[in-house]
């Protein structure tokens, strides 16, 4: 823990022991209730998939078992270590590398993909946007996935918001987001502050000596790094007395000194004939357009000459963000909001000095010796060690239930608990990848289509933007698509138009187990709902589901299979549409 | 367990008195007696004081000018449809709305000197708003002239346009700043989790389930409120249960019915099938909307308010954006020999344009285009950003945050003839280069004032709501800026 941190610990709680001690009454109460009402399933090995995987698969359940160990607890262990030892490539992966073929604008550069895209370049970013879908589904690798979906928030950009940026989109996953999700935030950001993708996004290339833009300078102390809370309200962040005038002078100067640092940040591909060049969409930094002269942020906690036109002056400034104690801070909230609790998103209801938060900034701002300056300490920034830390937190373990799918994990939860069989190769057709096209637009449906948020600060993640009358409606309609399939319409190599399928998904009966399915209604429904949702349901919502098949008064009766044939498909989506499901 | 296999296969200048010339540091559009001025407008302040008084006749003998509309004006009670039109990212209100009139020595305007990339120069593209001191963008052309919602030829007032809004602590911050204005409020408050629509509708009756309506993808934090659940929807379309078969819907309702208290959405399924019920009696759409934009969301919003008391909107949240123009945001510059006309090309001209054709569709719509049944006259239109852009344009033919912006109130109930400079409200605080703060223009008008001559004089917000839909607001929220009738 570094001095920084540990005095607003000290600050906030009187002392640190207490402030451990009150972790788990801090805990948000709405996790409990919900728990208790919904008796969702407690075991272990079920949360951390719920919440760590996009939904726990049948193969996922399988594979966690069979880890070594003796106790459910020590599987998990033993299955998140080796999960977080993913590689950052994208290959090997068992789930992905047999699909990945079809998805060839993943592993283009944005040179690549402007040739094979030149006059589709909409497609570019469809392709883009189903490969995440589809590789949300089947990736082996479900922690780094679920990670890469998380970054891709965190430094979010609007993928079709000009040519540069369909074609570049992949790139920025690739190179930027999956090859740091599990790696060091430090990296992270200096991959994204040379990303072509971002910075054409957030203007940069714009940012020159002559006239500087702000845009990226102020998101990436804003949304990147430092956070809102500290950048605008700084006095009440170092937990003195509110002085908004000071406070907002005071970051409007580091915005614009900032905006000088990063002066000459620009890439390949926004001037004249740029694209007919392999270096196309990547980064270039150009001398004669920064702009030298002492700079000073964060009321003099950093300062730098920055008197030669270079990027020396940036680069500091990357790595004095991303060490910094208010960065640490708002990473973990966002993190502990994405994995444990939705309030942990907000300073009003989790103080900073509030267990598993506590823990996690200081595993994040944990010093690693410096390789360039031997002698020197940087914070560590170790997002590995961030998610360890909130993985075996008591408030994670207690937190079963507390928070709602997000439309992405739950069409993406959908499509893995019923087994669906995604066609991303149709031959028959000149259509390629329709289970990633028809994906792709069940997202859309629900309004969570990846890369497409306008704005930087990303998709919402908490639940009051996500839920209400006209969401629920179209979440319990995104399980009739599931169940029932979403075919496509293609135009094939003679205009007509065909109808192609999409993904295949076993049958009520099947999903119950087939020929050795319970003869009962009763049984029936707990075949589905342990197979669906891992868990059994409380009395009267197993009494809606027996009602629906005309068994409630006689549960333990032979269900016919005429009738399980012409109610299984609303029977699954009715499963896929409860609470149960909706909650992870 | 032993399950299946993993599940994929491969597979605007004719200007009165400049602000410089003025004896005060701001001139009140809506208050100062111009020479000249005095046959458009009389003594904004006497009337006032005699509104305020509640003489109203006594108001229209001493202001004949006053159209007699304002005299009818009162009706019994009730509240307008408010459509809360968020363009998100920051408009920049300069650009919308144009101070031509304000001007150097030498006669130039600042607004010309300090926007060489974007700046609408050509005389082509001048549109005189009342006695010039304004222009509007070319793009705003639906929402003036005959016909439309600003038409002096008919008399037709329905378009007030409010400049130089904001609040003195408003920050830089998209996010932060669209917060402030979501929830109402002018200081940064983590704690509050409602909107000022969500508490205004809240001070009132419990209502069917779709009086709250948000075009958008997600909830807006303006509608947000525990006593509120606003239907989120795209087009009516989004608001349906797909099911062929019998009992899904009982069994729904069963499976969340249960846990109504508990769950954080409270009687969720039974909120998601009214507003389904509803929806399916809506009448049709209505012609003319442009299918991008908030287009295919006004339409939607108008079939629903047409349908009546029996659908029973009272509010709608619509977002667009965004407007956070940094570059290539379009305008024009005067080449050496050409007449190039930038203003109609650019992210500005483009979205701009969107909106106000929608607007002009879904006013024309309500109207019932002479048919019975005018419902705009109980709509009003309250559009906003989150703050402004800086006065100079940068060189990437864009333009950084500001602070003060611009907002338009249009409405059946939006009488905008009392203003001196035609249907422009607020004090224009001067582009004058030591008139700014920080380079940018500075804040004359909180924007709660407008929200709160709207929420008092359309919406039905009683005196004793005031500080709970208001909370923490400036001393001048009540002052009046005059631009609507009272219900």
């Amino acid at each position: 823990m570094t001095g920084i941190s540990r005095r607003r610990f000290l600050q906030a709680a009187g002392t640190a022991g207490l402030a451990v001690a009150a972790g788990p009454a801090l805990l948000p109460a709405r996790a409990a209730d919900a728990a208790e009402v919904l008796g969702l399933d407690n075991d272990p090995a079920s949360h951390v998939l719920r919440r760590f995987t996009f939904g726990p698969s049948a193969a996922a359940v399988t594979a966690l078992r069979a880890m070594p160990g003796q106790t459910t607890e020590a599987k998990v262990a033993t299955w998140f270590e080796q999960q977080l030892g993913a590689p950052p490539t994208e290959s090997p992966d068992s789930g992905w590398d047999p699909v990945a073929p079809e998805f060839r604008v993943t592993t283009m550069t944005a040179y690549e993909a402007q040739g094979a895209y030149l006059n589709n370049q909409a497609r570019a970013l469809e392709d883009a946007q189903a490969a995440a879908c589809v590789r949300a589904v089947c990736s082996e690798w479900q922690v780094r996935e679920v990670l890469v979906e998380f970054w891709s928030n965190h430094f979010s950009t609007f993928g079709n918001q000009d040519a540069l940026s369909r074609w570049s989109i992949a790139t920025q996953v690739r190179e930027v987001l999956r090859a740091n999700a599990l790696g060091t935030f430090r990296t992270m950001l200096r991959r994204s502050a040379e990303s072509a993708h971002l910075l054409n996004y957030l203007d940069n290339h714009h940012n020159r000596r002559t006239c500087r833009n702000e845009n990226y300078a102020r998101e990436l102390l804003e949304l990147h790094t430092l956070g809102a809370d500290a950048l605008y309200g700084r006095s009440t962040w170092r937990g003195g007395v509110a002085d908004p005038a000071a406070d907002q002078a005071a970051a409007e100067s580091d915005v614009r000194n900032a905006a000088v640092a990063l002066t000459g940040w620009e890439f390949y591909g926004y001037k004249d004939k740029s694209n007919m060049y392999p270096t196309y969409g990547s980064f270039l930094f150009t001398a004669a357009q920064h702009q030298t002269g002492p700079l000073t942020l964060f009321d003099g906690e950093w300062t730098h000459p920055n008197d030669t036109a270079d990027q020396a002056a940036g680069i500091a400034l990357l790595d004095f963000l991303a060490g910094h104690p208010a960065t640490a801070e708002h990473l973990c909230r966002k993190l502990c909001a994405h994995f444990v609790d939705d309030d942990y998103a907000d300073p009003g209801l989790t103080p900073a000095t509030s267990g598993v938060l506590a823990d996690a900034i200081a595993a994040y701002l944990s010093p690693v010796p410096s390789t360039a300056t031997p002698g020197t300490f940087w914070a560590g920034t170790d997002i590995k060690a961030v998610l360890r830390v909130i993985r075996a937190s008591p408030e994670f373990a207690a937190s079963s239930g507390a928070k709602w799918r997000r439309p992405v994990e739950l069409v993406t939860a959908m499509l893995r608990a019923v087994g669906a069989e995604l066609i991303v190769n149709n031959h028959a057709s000149d259509a390629a990848n329709p289970g990633g096209v028809a994906v792709r637009s069940l997202h859309a449906t629900l309004g969570h289509k990846p890369y497409d948020w306008r704005t930087p600060e990303g998709f919402p993640e908490t639940w009051r933007a996500w839920l209400g009358p006209g969401p629920l409606l179209k979440r319990w309609n995104a399980a009739s698509t599931v169940v029932a399939g979403l075919p496509v319409q293609y135009r094939d190599a003679t205009l007509r138009w065909v109808t192609v399928p999409t993904w295949r998904v076993p049958t009520a009966t099947e999903l119950a187990g087939g020929g050795s399915r319970p003869s009962t209604a009763r049984g029936v429904v707990r075949a589905l709902t342990h197979r669906l949702c891992r868990q059994q349901l409380a009395t009267d919502h197993e009494g809606a589901l027996l009602a629906f098949l005309g068994h409630e008064a006689t549960p333990d009766d032979e269900l016919s299979q005429a009738t399980l044939d012409a109610k299984g498909p609303e029977l699954v989506r009715l499963i896929l549409s409860s609470p149960y499901f909706q909650l992870r | 367990m032993s399950d299946d296999v993993e599940p994929v296969r491969p597979g605007s200048a004719h200007a009165l008195t400049h602000p410089d010339e003025r004896p005060e540091d701001c001139c009140a559009l809506g208050a100062l007696a111009t020479p000249g001025s005095e046959s458009v407008a009389p003594s904004t302040s006497r009337r006032r004081v005699l509104q305020r008084a509640g003489a109203v006749t006594l108001a229209l003998a001493a202001a004949p000018l006053l159209r007699p509309a304002r005299a009818a004006a009162s009706t019994a009670g009730g509240s307008d449809v408010l459509v809360f039109l968020f363009l998100r990212g920051a408009l920049d209100g300069l650009n919308a709305v144009i101070p031509r009139g304000d001007r150097d020595a030498n006669g130039v305007p600042y607004y010309d000197s300090a926007r060489p990339r974007v700046g609408i120069v050509h005389a082509d593209n001048h549109r005189p708003i009342g006695n010039g001191f304004f222009h509007h963008h070319p793009a705003l052309d639906p929402l003036f002239g005959t016909g439309n919602a600003w038409d002096p030829t008919t008399g037709t007032r329905e378009l007030a346009i409010v400049h130089a809004v904001g609040c003195d602590t408003l920050s830089r911050s998209h996010f932060d700043a669209q917060d402030l204005v979501d929830k109402g409020i002018g200081t940064k408050d983590h704690g509050r989790r409602d909107g000022w629509v969500g508490r205004l509708l809240a001070t009132r009756a419990a209502g069917p389930p779709l009086r709250a309506l948000a075009f958008s993808e997600t909830t807006p934090l303006s509608l947000t409120h525990p006593a509120l659940q606003p239907v989120v929807l795209r087009t009516l379309g989004d608001v349906r249960l797909t099911t062929s078969g019998e009992g899904v819907r009982t069994a729904l309702s069963r499976l969340y019915g249960g846990l109504a208290h508990r769950l954080p959405i409270a009687d969720a399924a039974t909120g998601a099938f009214g507003a389904a019920d509803a929806v399916a009696g809506a009448g049709a759409a209505g012609a003319g909307y442009p299918t991008t934009g908030i287009g295919p969301a006004l339409s939607s919003l108008a079939q629903l308010i047409k349908a009546g008391p029996s659908v029973g909107v009272e509010a709608a949240a619509v977002n667009y954006g965004s407007f956070d123009h940094h570059s290539a945001m379009g305008g024009e510059r005067a080449p050496a020999n050409a007449l190039e006309k930038w203003s109609t090309s650019g992210a500005l001209h483009t979205q701009l344009s969107e909106v106000a054709k929608a607007l002009q569709a879904f006013r024309a719509d309500l109207r019932g285009n002479g048919l019975p049944g005018n419902h705009w006259e109980r709509v009003t239109v309250v559009a906003v950003s989150e703050f402004g852009r800086r006065v100079v344009d940068n060189e990437a033919g864009g333009t950084e945050h500001g602070t003060a912006g611009v907002m338009l109130v249009l409405g059946g109930g939006v009488r905008a003839d009392n203003g001196v400079y035609g249907n422009v409200y607020g004090e224009w605080p001067g582009l004058h280069p030591d008139r700014l703060a920080g380079g940018d223009l500075r804040v004359t008008t909180d924007y709660r004032r407008v929200l709160y001559e709207v929420a008092t004089r359309r919406l039905g917000l009683a005196a004793d709501h005031v500080g709970t839909v208001f909370p923490g607001a400036p001393p001048d929220l009540t002052r009046s800026l005059g631009f609507c009738l009272s219900r």
